[in-house]
């Protein structure tokens, strides 16, 4: 509520993302020595060679790898908290991630069918695989939210149960579809577990409409979720149109989670973790969550993909591999939490 | 200022109200008793407009809340819900703050004016001291004086209330009672300063704290409005032995009234 109190959680995010931002171009199976990466970034913005590399050897590997995967994976790692983050305020539920209810298996499934008939790399490709992407996740969290539902209420063990159970059912269907299309194969299950990011400028360009319309909506719908808090009920006393602001946020939330899977594949746990550490360290209003979220979760997804490079270097990790690690203890230590009650 | 024109209502197609029609002033606390089942929730659910109507008209002040959005609504009729559904990472002042929601837009910014309001709803309850805990690490009775706060700040004429003060101490029910009824008649003061009296209508089923803070007693039993009048005209035996189909009896000690029940425990030796 307070000037001070709002600035300060901005700038330390912000802070840690540019950290994270650098640490993620810099390092890789060549390091790029700070000095070395300012003096050729700084160069090539004023169209100068670089003293530090005079052959340009940097300059291909970043601009051509590390810049557009850095951009992407923040792209990425933004909308999947921003959207945990609502989908969490939506259904008033603190283990809502758009992994565990099923929306990304969905708009997995949704892509997997897109790419069958077009290389997600063509220029249809690049179009239909999110739209794709977007209409599986949008019929999966309807399908989830109509299952688990109870009343006005969408209790934890019902919504996590129906996404298990709608998750595994489009994760079967894509697994099947997967066998039919030998080629593909190998490509799609490193897709799927999160490894296969979209690398490159046009995927970028591709995605850019989608996050910029689905940050943008949900950094906005903050105050109507904050009033949805108290119930349909009580919203609807204070003045809002219930209906409107869910479809709105299902809309935006689910436009989100379906254009990271659909240029990164299924990643988990990013959307359910990052809203949590921002809600402890700032509290749960969502004019602040959201954004501050969307941040965090660029941040953990280009520190974990920084991870996933180097662990077992020169090999990579499917970085949905690492944030499923990190992320299912975190999963089992909310789970016991809001048993606590005094937490959510 | 509120007008019930000859209302019913069902829920889970079961009509629970049936041709209720009643008027109160504006400044008035109107209590609403009678049975569990009897229809006071659906009654409050129902003049709040979260529940449509199958016959007759809600009007506040002279406009039917039918042809209200809900924004136009919020900004007439503010409902103290019971404590039971609340956002616990929320602090209290920001629970307080949403209470201007119908007088804000989409973005949920606040204006200076807007501030000034929230600050004299903490106030009012005694909630200065509390305003940056969060929801769940306040006591039963002061999360319903957030409630009652929050409403404040709404800044509606009219508060609808459901059994505030269920799971409250004795204390605790008649200090929010108290805070209730000085909504409805301020002191010279407040008047003096522009405030303006709120009205009431509050669903309670403790008979003995009615006829203390109450103007208006509504007797509902099955779903209809049996008796509509002042205190001392609703609280007597015969219409609350019959209401609650047991024997009771109204004692009137030093301008109190208690309801209580006229028969001994049965099975009880000791008495």
């Amino acid at each position: 509520m307070h000037k001070q109190n709002t600035l300060s959680p901005y700038l330390i995010i912000t802070l840690i993302l540019i950290a994270s931002a650098v640490l993620s171009v810099a390092v890789g199976s060549v390091f790029i020595p700070l000095p070395t990466l300012w003096d050729v970034l700084s160069s090539a913005i004023r169209g100068t060679a670089s003293t530090l590399d005079p052959e340009g050897v940097y300059l291909k590997i970043l601009s051509g790898l590390r810049l557009p995967r850095m951009l992407m994976l923040a792209m990425v790692g933004a909308a999947l908290a921003g959207s945990g983050g609502a989908y969490q305020g939506l259904f008033r539920n603190p283990l809502a991630d758009p992994f565990l209810i099923g929306v990304s298996s969905g708009a997995g499934l949704g892509a997997v069918l897109a790419m069958l008939a077009k290389s997600p790399y063509t220029p249809a490709g690049l179009i239909s695989v999110p739209l794709a992407a977007f209409c599986g996740a949008l019929l999966t969290v309807l399908v989830v939210a109509l299952l688990a539902r109870v009343g006005r209420t969408v209790p934890t063990t019902n919504l996590i149960l129906a996404g298990v159970a709608v998750s595994s059912f489009a994760s079967a269907v894509t697994s099947a579809l997967m066998i039919h299309s030998t080629g593909e194969l190998r490509r799609a299950l490193v897709w799927l577990m999160g490894g296969a990011i979209m690398t490159g400028w046009s995927p970028i360009l591709a995605v850019l409409p989608y996050v910029l319309i689905a940050l943008t909506g949900l950094v906005l719908i903050g105050h109507p979720l904050n009033v949805l808090q108290f119930g349909e009920e009580q919203a609807l006393q204070l003045g809002i149109r219930v209906q409107r602001a869910r479809w709105i946020t299902i809309a935006l939330a689910t436009l989100a989670t379906a254009a990271a899977v659909a240029f990164a594949g299924i990643i988990g746990f990013i959307g359910l973790v990052v809203p949590h550490i921002i809600r402890m360290l700032w509290g749960g209003d969502y004019r602040r969550l959201i954004p501050l979220s969307m941040l965090g979760g660029a941040s953990l997804l280009l520190l974990t993909d920084v991870a996933a490079r180097t662990v077992i270097a020169p090999q990579e990790i499917p970085v949905g591999i690492i944030t499923a690690l990190l992320g299912a203890p975190f999963f089992l230590w909310i789970l016991k939490l809001s048993k606590a009650q005094n937490y959510w | 200022m509120l007008e019930v024109i000859a209302i019913s209502a069902s829920y889970n197609h079961k009509p629970i109200i049936e041709d209720i029609s009643l008027r109160l002033d504006k400044g008035s606390v109107l209590a609403l008793i009678g049975p569990n089942g009897s229809g006071k929730t659906t009654f409050i659910r129902a003049i709040s407009g979260v529940l449509p109507l199958r016959k007759g008209t809600v009007k506040v002040d002279g406009q039917d809340i039918n042809n209200m959005s809900p924004q136009q609504r919020a900004r007439k009729i503010a409902v103290v819900p019971q404590a039971r559904s609340f956002p616990a990472a929320f602090t209290a002042e920001e629970v307080v703050a949403l209470g201007r929601t119908p007088h804000l837009n989409w973005l949920g910014k606040v204006t200076e004016r807007d501030m000034v309001i929230i600050e004299e709803a903490l106030e009012k309850m005694d909630l200065t001291a509390l305003r940056s805990r969060a929801v769940s690490e306040l006591s039963g009775g002061e999360q319903q004086r957030l409630f009652l706060a929050r409403s404040l700040a709404q800044g509606s004429p009219l508060l609808l209330m459901d059994e505030p003060t269920t799971h409250l101490d004795l204390q605790y029910q008649l200090s929010l009672m108290e805070r209730i009824y000085q909504l409805a008649h301020p002191s010279d003061d407040e008047l003096a300063k522009g405030v303006q009296p709120r009205t009431v209508v509050i669903a309670i089923h403790d008979l003995n704290l009615i006829s203390r803070y109450a103007d208006q007693v509504g007797l509902l039993v099955g779903g209809r409005l049996i008796t509509l009048g002042k205190p001392q005209v609703v609280l007597t035996p015969e219409l609350l032995s019959s209401a609650y189909n047991l024997p009771l009896q109204v004692i009137h000690e030093r301008g109190f009234t208690l309801v209580m029940p006229s028969n001994p425990p049965e099975g009880r030796k000791d008495q």
